[in-house]
């Protein structure tokens, strides 16, 4: 190996090293609240393969512990079967709780079924859609509900959803979006969501979801979403869902309603940037 | 052996990028000397950038834990271009072209502007803040930059189909359309199948 070489690898080392030393998990202790558990959550979440992700269950499993996350639902693209694969992952090394959920891609609508068991087809009208979702006992929640999607939501539907995306990832980047998600579920009481569409990108859990459950068991939550019982903040401190709730949250000192902003970087978390974005370029330019 | 073009301070890859036709004309020219590692290092290389860019893009470092597995599940698509490259020299002469080794080696000596374009989304992911990584490569960042980048990057392989496989304009073209029809349709298979089917039927307006 010529010295150029030797050096990139010197560089992506130091990265590995760096980076994985400051690998850690977010410890956050149960909070009981009231007669609630308050769990983190994130409800969007996809894995590889099949549904435009890039880490696999087991990966995104560990993701979720390592941002603290107390519960996710999985939700690939038109199937359950790798959400599967990630409950039982989960169950094996006691990580948090896994929903499993599809996300039901059609052209008209995306519409986010949470603790079902097998999938649903998304050739189908949302109403009957929610209808399948209800039969196996799980709940219905409109995904990133832009205004390209509300005719697929007619009254009937409406009055069979249970809750709406009112924060997503989409509402930080593009205003407009924001607010076509906050007048979507203006549109009636709907449970509060906060998802992070999570694909492999940014940290997961980056818009969660407070559940105000009982415990932190698959039905307590589903029972929790289906109550309306979810609190949501955005970046900017505007809060959604409950009102008892969010009165309850912000008198609990032990309550930390920014959970999912980014802690500054640590000096390993730099070094691992530095060296492995310089390795990796001079192995590419140079080598 | 080092399969590089002349003593340029710049590895073949840049060389490839900046010249495609000029350099594979000089590398097609180097003797064959076939070797397994030859084989795998460039595909080897290419799933790792697309490993670290993974763990830049979830945690903002390079862990082990997220390089490791996602190097290995981008090996997949790796695969799937060695396979496809396969499909496209099995219909060419085979006095005409290197050996399979060396025709992988020089392949991904021209996915220069894919790795530069990982290399630079990994570095916003791991610099800027969420929302601004989200920002900058969100849907107009795909249009913008990962349209003209598959066109250049196409350009590169026409000319190793034409330079390295001493084929004409039109069968390199058509050789082109071939590989990429292979590739491509597999991996959006395997990565994004579960809605693959109702994002065409949005798409047709069906």
């Amino acid at each position: 190996m010529n010295s150029v070489r030797w050096f990139a690898a010197l560089l992506i080392a130091v990265a590995l090293l760096a980076g994985t030393l400051s690998d850690t998990v977010r410890k956050n202790p149960p909070l009981m609240t009231g007669d609630y558990r308050v769990l983190a959550a994130d409800f969007h979440v996809h894995s590889f393969p099949l549904s435009w992700a890039t880490l696999a269950p087991w990966d995104t499993v560990l993701e979720a512990q390592r941002q603290g996350l107390d519960a996710i639902a999985i939700t690939c693209h038109n199937h359950v079967w790798v959400a599967e694969v990630g409950r039982w992952f989960s169950h094996l090394i006691g990580g948090p709780t896994i929903l499993v959920g599809e996300e039901i891609v059609t052209p008209t609508y995306h519409l986010l079924a949470i603790g079902i068991d097998h999938t649903i087809d998304w050739r189908q009208p949302a109403a009957a859609a929610i209808d399948e979702v209800h039969r196996q006992g799980g709940v219905a929640i409109a995904a990133h509900p832009l205004v390209k999607y509300w005719t697929a939501f007619d009254s009937n539907a409406m009055s069979k959803l249970d809750g709406s995306e009112v924060l997503h990832p989409l509402g930080y980047v593009w205003p407009l979006a924001y607010v076509q998600f906050q007048q979507f579920y203006a549109r009636r009481r709907l449970t509060a969501i906060g998802d992070s569409d999570y694909h492999g990108l940014g940290p997961l859990g980056m818009c969660r979801t407070y559940v105000f459950a009982r415990d932190d068991s698959p039905s307590a939550i589903v029972d929790a979403l289906r109550a309306g019982h979810t609190v949501v903040y955005d970046h900017d401190g505007r809060s959604y869902g409950d009102p008892e709730l969010i009165r309850l949250a912000s008198q609990d000192q032990r309550f930390n309603p920014h959970q999912s902003d980014a802690p500054p970087p640590t000096l390993l978390v730099t070094l691992s940037r530095v060296t492995g974005v310089a390795g990796l370029f001079v192995l590419i330019l140079f080598a | 052996m080092n399969y590089g073009t002349s003593k340029s301070r710049w590895s073949s890859d840049v060389q490839v990028m900046l010249r495609p036709a000029a350099a594979y004309q000089e590398l097609a020219k180097l003797p064959d000397a076939p070797s397994n590692w030859l084989a795998v290092r460039r595909p080897l290389l290419f799933a790792f950038v697309l490993g670290c860019t993974v763990s830049f893009a979830a945690s903002g470092r390079l862990t082990l834990r997220l390089v490791a597995p996602a190097t290995i599940y981008a090996a997949l698509i790796a695969v799937i271009e060695v396979l496809a490259l396969a499909a496209v020299r099995a219909r060419v002469s085979s006095k005409t072209s290197p050996s399979f080794s060396i025709s992988l080696d020089l392949f991904f000596t021209g996915f220069g502007p894919w790795l530069l374009w990982l290399l630079s989304f990994a570095a916003f992911w791991a610099f800027a803040s969420p929302v601004d990584a989200f920002r900058w490569t969100g849907p107009r960042w795909d249009l913008y930059v990962v349209g003209p980048l598959a066109l250049w990057s196409g350009y590169i392989d026409f000319c190793f189909f034409r330079y390295v496989f001493h084929t004409t304009r039109w069968s390199a073209a058509r050789d082109l359309l071939f590989q990429r029809g292979i590739s491509w349709t597999l991996a959006a298979i395997i990565f994004g199948g579960g809605s693959l089917w109702s994002e065409i039927v949005r798409s047709l307006g069906i």
